[in-house]
């Protein structure tokens, strides 16, 4: 067995304004990828709300999270290494995306609706695996974190239309049972990795997970009370519209705390070991070996 | 060519002459340190051990660090030292989170010992280009360089090996090329059985340690 020699510490250089870009980079790409979803590719308010919200989130993501990069003003540096880096992959996609935002809303073609969605789905992607080639932190150098960020960038689409939908869409009426299946695909995923199958570190951090504030802030909170307000709203017409922008707040409250929760509490550095060490224990010393 | 590093753990003492002496032939800030002995506990009372592990940067043949940087500031030279340059670097902290052996540390501002600003030998030494981007052991590729320019050897003159194994009081810490089967790091390998840190990662190592 391994021998630990350094343990486990948490990583300090991903703080909360990271968290502010994979949460908010994830809404606004998902966003657009969930209305292009239930409203196709034509310019319907549902899309154009999408349009608009979405490469809005991304940009705001994307400022914050550079004010938290030692040299910030260096920032169009971060596109050079596209062969390699997920990192570039991801400012890439994401500069994409919000550039044929950009252009839709200045000369409406469906083109550039049509570009935008593979932009967004890879956008997201690559903010998974950003984080799944980070090999010196345990809890995200697995292969799922790609598909965890998708589903949990769906489902915070999926909240950022419910809460906008009443304020400018009317073609949302699929939106409701959409968000409902994103709700359950996102509660799998985070289960899912969950029970990722990993050594005694990584089960010890991921179990983190489990602890109540998580089970109450991310699980309760972010997929069982938006589920429970979207049935109401089918329920009640009349509190629908309600329902539903609460549902919203639930989902984006508990995906900003699980993704917090993964960067601050999460990124542990991984215990440094060592496979074969000679050096005798004291009862082996004892004993004259 | 590979330079590499071997370790000795049973003559390592803890004294963190390396440390210090590293600090100051690349004049880092407070708080920056390249290189640091880990004091360790091994075993359960009352079986235990106390052992000093020196860390550093790995220099990895495949080192993590390099593809995940977006600017290409962290790179690997042909001889395999793994280095960043300043001038390229965001100081985003991707490859500090890549790397597996805490090696990697970012300065992200002019940090002095004392409030009220630099003392004079800091401001003497002090490295603008190194605030807010990211810093790690260089296997003093400068003094490496240097050396083999005059015809020095890396690991056998002083002037031309890193300035932790030529402070080292205990002569544990050896330099040399790991792809000469005639250098003193590579026999020591072979011969004492040398073992590297985290080979699950598979990033291949160019420090090793003897342990037996």
């Amino acid at each position: 067995m391994d021998t630990e020699l350094l343990s486990p510490m948490k990583q300090t250089l991903w703080g909360r304004l990271a968290v502010v870009n994979f949460f908010l980079g994830g809404a606004g790409a998902g966003a657009y990828l969930v209305a292009v979803s239930l409203a196709g590719f034509s310019p319907t308010p549902l899309v154009r709300l999408a349009l608009i919200l979405g490469p809005l989130l991304v940009l705001a993501g994307f400022l914050s999270v550079a004010v938290e990069a030692g040299r910030p003003l260096r920032g169009p540096k971060v596109l050079r290494r596209v062969e390699t880096s997920w990192m570039s992959r991801e400012s890439w996609a994401g500069g994409a995306f919000i550039a044929l935002a950009a252009l839709d809303f200045v000369a409406p073609w469906v083109g550039w609706r049509l570009a935008a969605a593979p932009v967004a789905l890879l956008f997201v992607l690559a903010q998974g695996w950003v984080l799944s080639n980070c090999r010196g932190v345990l809890a995200w150098n697995v292969p799922i974190l790609p598909l965890l960020f998708l589903a949990s960038a769906l489902v915070s689409g999926a909240g950022v239309l419910s809460l906008a939908a009443p304020f400018g869409s009317g073609d949302a009426d699929r939106l409701p049972l959409a968000t409902a299946a994103l709700i359950l695909l996102s509660g799998f995923a985070w289960v899912a990795y969950s029970l990722w199958p990993g050594n005694r570190t990584f089960r010890q951090v991921v179990g983190g997970l489990r602890e109540d504030s998580a089970v109450l802030g991310i699980f309760v909170v972010g997929h069982l009370l938006p589920l429970a307000l979207l049935v109401l709203g089918r329920r009640s017409p009349a509190l629908a519209a309600a329902a539903a922008a609460l549902a919203g707040i639930g989902v984006l409250s508990g995906q900003l705390q699980a993704k917090a929760r993964l960067i601050l509490k999460m990124g542990v550095l991984r215990p440094i070991t060592i496979a074969s060490l000679g050096v005798r224990t004291t009862a082996e010393i004892a004993h004259g070996k | 060519m590979r330079w590499g590093m071997v370790i000795d753990l049973k003559r390592c003492v803890g004294c963190q002459t390396c440390t210090i002496a590293c600090k100051q032939e690349h004049a880092l800030p407070a708080g920056i340190v390249w290189r640091f002995v880990a004091d360790c506990e091994v075993g359960e009372y009352p079986n235990v051990r106390r052992l000093f592990l020196p860390m550093q940067c790995m220099h990895c043949a495949n080192p993590p660090c390099v593809p995940v940087c977006p600017t290409g500031a962290s790179r690997q030279r042909s001889d395999g030292i793994v280095f960043v340059d300043y001038g390229q670097c965001v100081g985003c902290g991707y490859c500090a989170l890549a790397c597996p052996y805490r090696a990697r540390h970012l300065i992200h501002e002019a940090q002095w010992y004392f409030p009220g600003g630099p003392t004079p030998s800091e401001a003497a030494t002090n490295q603008p280009e190194r605030h807010g981007v990211m810093t790690k052991c260089t296997f003093c590729l400068n003094r490496v360089d240097a050396g083999l320019a005059v015809g020095l050897k890396p690991g056998e003159d002083a002037a031309a090996t890193p300035m932790c194994s030529v402070a080292c009081i205990a002569n544990a810490i050896h330099f040399g090329d790991l792809d000469d089967p005639e250098s003193p790091v590579a026999r020591l390998i072979k011969d004492r059985g040398a073992v590297r840190l985290l080979p699950e990662c598979g990033t291949d190592p160019s420090v090793y340690y003897l342990t037996e």
